[in-house]
């Protein structure tokens, strides 16, 4: 999946690694939804496992686990 | 004619009787304004899953 | 406003996220009182308790579960109508309470929130404590009642301790002044709609900061401990089958003692009833017709149970969610929705459930397509077809010492179905219902020890719907289907004096040159008769005869129907004196016109394969017609299903005999 900028995202974090959430990008419902499980700027979030063939991953954010696809795990910019 | 025979046919347009009603009330919910009220024949009652995708 | 001295008339609401303790809280508080409907118009469940207060019985509404009440999705738009007061029928709740659990603070105080801009009188239920303090973490419950300027309760929904508390705040907050809608930061009501949900979470981390002490010292995330073998990226999947194929090896083995024991019973009472009632006909239609038509279904309950027992483990421990996790990525790829899991998975109980749960698809091309392809999961009602064909010919036999033949055959027709959807879904998405890829995102929550009551619950309801439907729809079904068989009499034996004696001129020689028992003679001349002679040529390349036929066509009612015809069938064309026998017997015995076996397992494979393809029951087809608001696509889909089951069939069938095993 091919970043929109050259900023990251969350799809670059390895497993096992933690990012802060730097903005969540996109005016779709994924990204409002996104934004009301909590994922908004200055979150930390973990990378913890892919699922098979690589998509979906499972991610710890807030202290509950979520599961989301590379694509839209690709909208969360952050700070490494 | 025996009993026998009377009490069948009457037990036979009972149960023609359900299964035309049967039939009938499938062939209503055909509106989208019943909501489950007609049985839809399994039992509309469906456990939510516990897990929801959002 | 209610009167608050008389306290009676309350109507509450329960809102709180999905997996916080809801439901489990709901029952606690409802006891058995509920009743479950549906929204007008709409297939949002409503669900709807008595609640004792301490002045009264309250109306307690359980709200879907939520994460947002922005009213983005359907059961948000809803939930927010039932706020506010807005759905015919049902007043304006005077309260709610939110259900919060402690162990995922943050996110579910987020909803809290937004309850406060309705200007409704709330409670916070603060759940799943036990679990927050075994993971040694701490709570200064009074601190965060004066922070949110809600009270806030303590309640075990397992146990039910708390609800007596929770009722007295319930009563106290609604007797207070009226609420005002009030938003954190005041004035947000223009502000774009991230900039609210960023006040919120504000507030909410401040609050949270304040109240809870996280012990970091421990690693407890066992859950994730779990995972790391059940999700793992290469043997998750392996294991998922592995667990259904335990699944199915489990509803065979501790099922088949009471079958066994229910299949004698029915037998026995047969053989009571027409020994003691005087030979005729009525005597004839209750043998014959009900204990064999509904007994041969009823053998069946055992299975029924396991399987929805199962269904629930699966569900509340939370391992459905990593099922979802693990085939997403094969579901996305044939362009079926994330929010399409659900509907499939309720079509393994009943397809009717389950394609109306798709209306939480908002892309109608990705609900059409899971519409259509949902009668692909085996539903319930065919399990006692699979399961009487496995018994019959495919008994005993063993794989790997101790997995049964029947248990892969079960899970191989299951798979035959999803197999076929997959390829369906792929190639519908390609061309009829082309739409861009759908999202998924999904929290997967920790593994829980299943609540055993709300488990037992479920499974009696489900049990109790399987016999209701036994005794209503599959009785009557059963009762024409003998009269079909059984009348009219060819006159050679009399129906009135029940005599069956018959003269040797008038025994009849089939062209094959069969002598007929007179029984026989009687099935082939009667209505039912006639009409599957007429469709036999349709049905002999899949190597079925004219009564399996007959069997096919009544299933078209019910599925389950299948059983309680081929019951009939070889009931009525059974002679008087012989000893009833099991369907089982029965089927070994059959034989066809020209003398040959009606039965081998190649058939019993066939037949199989048919039921998992065929169009399903008419109720499917009615709630298709409902639900996508033409004729069009039920037809397609009579179509299309009952097409691709025949030619699976043909193949079976043909297949088999050229490699030797008719």
């Amino acid at each position: 999946m091919k970043s929109r900028s050259e900023k990251p995202t969350l799809t670059q974090v390895p497993i096992g690694s933690a990012a802060r959430v730097v903005a969540v990008n996109g005016t779709n419902r994924i990204a409002r939804r996104l934004m009301e499980m909590g994922v908004i700027p200055g979150v930390r979030l973990e990378v913890l496992k892919t699922a098979p063939f690589g998509d979906p991953i499972e991610v710890r954010v807030r202290g509950y686990n979520l599961a989301m696809r590379r694509s839209e795990a690709d909208a969360i910019e952050v700070a490494v | 004619m025996d009993i026998q025979l009377i009490s069948v046919l009457l037990i036979l347009v009972v149960a023609a009787f359900f299964a035309g009603r049967a039939v009938y009330r499938r062939a209503r919910s055909f509106s989208k304004k019943s909501g489950c009220e007609a049985d839809c024949g399994c039992g509309g009652k469906s456990k939510k899953l516990s897990s929801k995708p959002v | 406003m209610h009167d608050a001295a008389q306290g009676s008339g309350f109507t509450i609401a329960l809102a709180g996220n999905p997996n916080a303790g809801k439901t489990t809280l709901f029952n606690a508080l409802t006891g058995l009182k509920q009743k479950v409907a549906n929204y007008p118009g709409v297939t949002v469940e409503r669900k709807q308790g008595s609640w004792r207060l301490p002045q009264g019985t309250s109306d307690l509404i359980d709200l879907p579960g939520l994460y947002s009440l922005d009213a983005t999705s359907l059961d948000e738009q809803i939930a927010r109508e039932v706020i506010t007061g807005n759905v015919s029928g049902l007043a304006r709740p005077d309260a709610v309470v939110a259900v919060v659990d402690a162990t995922n603070l943050e996110r579910n105080l987020y909803l809290v929130t937004q309850l406060f801009e309705f200007g409704i009188p709330v409670v916070v239920a603060l759940t799943m404590i036990d679990v927050f303090e075994k993971q040694k973490h701490e709570i200064d419950t009074r601190k965060l009642e004066r922070l949110l300027n809600v009270p806030v309760v303590r309640v075990n929904a397992k146990t039910g301790r708390g609800r007596d508390e929770l009722a007295k705040k319930v009563i106290e907050v609604i007797r207070a002044r009226p609420q005002v809608p009030h938003e954190l930061n005041g004035g947000l009501a223009d502000q774009p709609q991230h900039a609210k949900i960023f006040a919120r979470y504000n507030f909410i981390s401040n609050v949270v900061q304040e109240t809870v002490r996280h012990n970091d010292k421990e690693d407890h995330r066992f859950s994730e401990k779990i995972d790391r073998v059940l999700t793992h990226k290469f043997f998750g999947l392996v294991i998922l089958v592995g667990v259904l194929l335990l699944l199915f090896q489990a509803i065979f083995s501790w099922a088949s003692l009471p079958m066994d024991l229910l299949d004698k019973g029915f037998g026995s009472l047969g053989d009571w009833l027409r020994a003691e009632m005087p030979a005729g006909v009525l005597t004839d239609l209750v043998v014959d017709g009900i204990v064999a038509g509904v007994g041969g279904v009823l053998v069946f309950l055992p299975q029924i149970l396991l399987l929805f027992l199962f269904i629930s483990l699966l569900e509340d421990t939370g391992y459905m969610a990593r099922a979802a996790f693990l085939l997403d990525r094969l579901m996305s790829r044939v362009g079926l929705h994330g929010k399409a899991f659900l509907p499939l998975m309720s079509s393994f109980a009943c397809a009717i459930p389950g394609i109306m749960a798709t209306r939480t698809i908002e892309s109608r091309r990705d609900r059409f397509a899971t519409i259509l392809i949902a009668p692909f999961m085996s539903c319930s009602a065919r399990l006692p077809v699979y399961s009487l064909m496995i018994a019959a010919f495919f008994a005993g036999k063993t794989v790997f010492g101790f997995v049964s033949v029947g248990a892969v055959l079960m899970l191989a027709m299951y798979s035959l179905g999803i197999f076929v959807a997959i390829v369906v879904a792929f190639i519908l998405k390609r061309t009829l219902l082309k739409a861009p890829p759908p999202p998924f995102l999904m929290e997967l929550p920790p593994y829980r020890v299943p609540n055993f009551r709300t488990v037992f619950q479920n499974m009696l309801t489900r049990a109790w719907l399987f016999v209701k439907r036994a005794g209503t729809v599959i009785l009557a079904i059963s009762i024409i289907l003998w009269a079909l068989m059984y009348f009219p009499r060819d006159g050679k034996s009399d129906a009135f004096t029940h005599d069956n004696n018959v003269a040797e001129s008038q025994t009849e020689v089939t062209p094959e040159g069969v002598t007929l028992t007179p029984e026989s003679q009687q099935i082939q001349h009667s209505f039912a008769g006639k009409l599957g002679h007429t469709i036999e040529p349709a049905i002999r390349p899949l190597g079925f005869d004219w009564k399996i036929g007959v069997a096919l066509i009544a299933s078209f009612a019910a599925r389950e129907v299948l059983v309680s015809t081929l019951s009939i069938i070889y009931n009525v064309g059974k002679d008087d004196d012989a000893q009833s026998q099991t369907l089982v017997q029965a089927l070994h015995d059959a034989k066809r016109d020209d003398g040959r076996p009606a039965w081998t397992p190649l058939t019993g494979l066939t037949l199989m394969v048919f039921f998992v393809l065929a169009m399903q029951c008419m109720s499917t087809v009615a709630v298709v017609r409902r639900e996508t608001n033409s004729w069009l696509w039920p037809i397609f889909m009579i179509t299309y299903m009952t097409g691709l089951a025949y030619v699976a069939a043909m193949l079976t069938f043909q297949g088999g005999m050229l490699l030797g095993f008719g």
